[in-house]
């Protein structure tokens, strides 16, 4: 399962709990707003580590979000029924 | 699409055909003096095409004129018909972004909302002219393209977003509006709203944005405007007012021709916008076939070689005069220095002007028309002004321009909207450009100075004037 991780700089104020939580994913620059190395994370241990910083973000200022059509079956599609239909 | 060296008549196509050209195709194309090797022309000279007609001292051209001249726009054809002969076409948009235009029109038509459609006139970008006169000399063109894209589009409804200060703008386009409903054209409805006049707020999001009511300034979106509008409303189909001008000449003309008129990797014209040292500053220009910079530059009377040459815009790409003079002014020409045609601007600095003085004047420009959102930008953007135009005056230190390389390192990609990509680009080309003269400034020996107020005009601007 591959994530996607971007950053809504408006948000981020750099409390940086995130390069704590996911710091094989995610590094601060100089005034500690949060960087993004590789936008992409394959490995399943990166990527929960990456859901729990989105999750402890003071601003949720993280976006985690699935890159659909790789999905290995391993985890259930959360996608809602109406999901297809707006995607049309 | 057809190449340099005059195109073939293009046949009629079979009647079936989805991207089927309108009715008129065959007489417009005999009337059009068609494409030239590499072609650079004035409003209402031979070659133009959306600049075509009267001279730019005849004002707007009336309905009458423009349909007579042009016929009626394509609004027989279906939907479908439009988007295919866009995407046929290949236009981009000419805003600055160069996102493919039929891409866009066809996320929007699949979106279950039917988008509201925004012809952005903000023109943002303080050097640029095209947009503006467009709007004044070929009123009746923009608003065939509004039409046709609001009618491609499924909406229902369409708005041109001027800034503040666009008086003759918005009475040409009321003027023409009038026009337009006194001889019963069916138009939809539209409506003129205006912006602030600051840097960022031109932009796509911004614009967006403050029509939501929102505060007019880029907003992070990670679906596109056209498939969801700010905070999570009605899709938002943004168009450059070159843009829509195009299609109204795409349905006309048919695509193949249309995209004949430019080179392989631009197809259609191209509106610059030439500015600094040039024998009449704001001067814009339509280009046209595998036209190069020194095209460009010979028909807006530069004298021999340039000392530097910005592309795109103030957030462009600096190339340095011999450079220049080389490149085609196309995308895949640009290309190879790194740069874009953006929107269309090209400022020329004479010899022995300073690279690093005019790019430190521009920074402050852009850092003063940032928004102020995002963290990178609000703190990277003062410190590397201010490294420049250190640098510029030639009083600088290691850690100053260990600082600034650090910066342009780390600002691209960091903010909402690309005005942190756009300053750092502008820097590292200027670096480049500027050769010899930047081992002199880091040595601390300026330039002499130029004239006041530089090269490339900068409207003052109030900081946060957008907040």
């Amino acid at each position: 399962m591959t994530v996607r991780v971007s950053i809504d700089l408006t948000r981020c104020r750099g409390h940086g709990m995130c390069a704590l939580l996911a710091p094989e994913t995610i590094d601060l620059d100089g005034w500690g707003f949060a960087r993004v190395g590789t936008a992409e994370v394959d490995e399943p241990g990166d990527a929960r580590r990456l859901r729990r910083a989105a999750a402890a973000c003071p601003r949720q200022a993280i976006v985690v979000r699935e890159v659909p059509g790789e999905s290995t079956g391993t985890t259930p599609s959360v996608r809602a029924p109406w999901s297809a239909w707006r995607a049309r | 699409m057809n190449g340099a060296a005059g195109h073939e008549p293009i046949s009629r196509p079979t009647p079936n055909h989805s991207a089927m050209p309108p009715r008129n195709f065959h007489r417009h194309e005999a009337r059009h003096d068609g494409p030239r090797a590499g072609h650079v022309a004035m409003p209402g000279a031979p070659g133009a095409l959306l600049l075509a007609g009267p001279p730019a001292g005849a004002g707007a051209e009336s309905l009458d004129a423009h349909l007579a001249r042009l016929g009626p726009a394509g609004l027989h054809l279906a939907p479908e018909a439009i988007l295919a002969a866009i995407e046929a076409a290949g236009l981009t948009g000419r805003g600055g972004g160069a996102f493919p235009s039929a891409a866009k029109l066809a996320t929007a038509r699949a979106a279950v909302t039917p988008p509201l459609v925004v012809v952005n006139a903000s023109e943002s970008e303080p050097a640029s002219g095209k947009d503006r006169l467009l709007c004044q000399l070929r009123p009746h063109l923009v608003l065939d393209g509004l039409a046709l894209i609001v009618w491609a589009a499924g909406a229902a409804e369409a708005i041109v977003h001027v800034h503040r200060g666009s008086d003759g703008t918005i009475a040409a386009l009321r003027a023409a509006a009038d026009e337009r409903r006194q001889r019963g054209v069916a138009d939809p409805r539209w409506h003129i709203t205006v912006g602030p006049d600051s840097y960022v707020s031109g932009e796509a999001s911004a614009v967006a944005s403050m029509l939501a009511g929102g505060p007019p300034v880029p907003f992070p979106h990670r679906r596109p405007l056209a498939t969801e509008g700010p905070g999570g409303g009605r899709p938002v189909l943004v168009y450059n007012v070159e843009t829509v001008a195009h299609v109204a000449m795409i349905t006309r003309v048919g695509p193949e021709l249309w995209a004949g008129l430019g080179s392989p990797s631009t197809p259609g014209t191209r509106l610059v916008t030439v500015v600094g040292a040039v024998a009449e500053p704001g001067r814009v220009f339509e280009v046209s076939g595998p036209a190069s910079v020194a095209d460009v530059l010979s028909t807006a009377g530069v004298p021999g070689a340039p000392g530097a040459v910005l592309i795109g815009g103030y957030a462009g790409t600096w190339v340095d005069g011999q450079t220049a003079l080389q490149l085609p002014l196309d995308a895949a020409g640009l290309r190879t220095v790194g740069a874009s045609l953006g929107s269309g601007v090209i400022g020329v600095l004479p010899l022995g002007a300073c690279v690093l003085a005019e790019t430190a004047r521009l920074l402050e420009f852009l850092t003063a028309g940032s928004a102020g959102q995002c963290g990178p930008c609000v703190q990277g953007l003062p410190i590397l002004t201010a490294s420049a135009a250190g640098l510029a005056r030639g009083r600088t230190s290691r850690r100053s321009q260990r600082q600034m390389l650090r910066l342009l390192e780390d600002l691209p990609g960091r903010g909402a909207c690309h005005l942190p990509d756009g300053a750092a680009h502008l820097l590292s080309s200027a670096l480049r450009a500027s050769g010899a003269d930047a081992d002199r400034h880091r040595a601390g020996i300026p330039c002499p100075p130029g004239p006041a107020g530089g090269w490339l005009a900068v409207p003052r601007v109030p900081a946060r004037s957008s907040r």
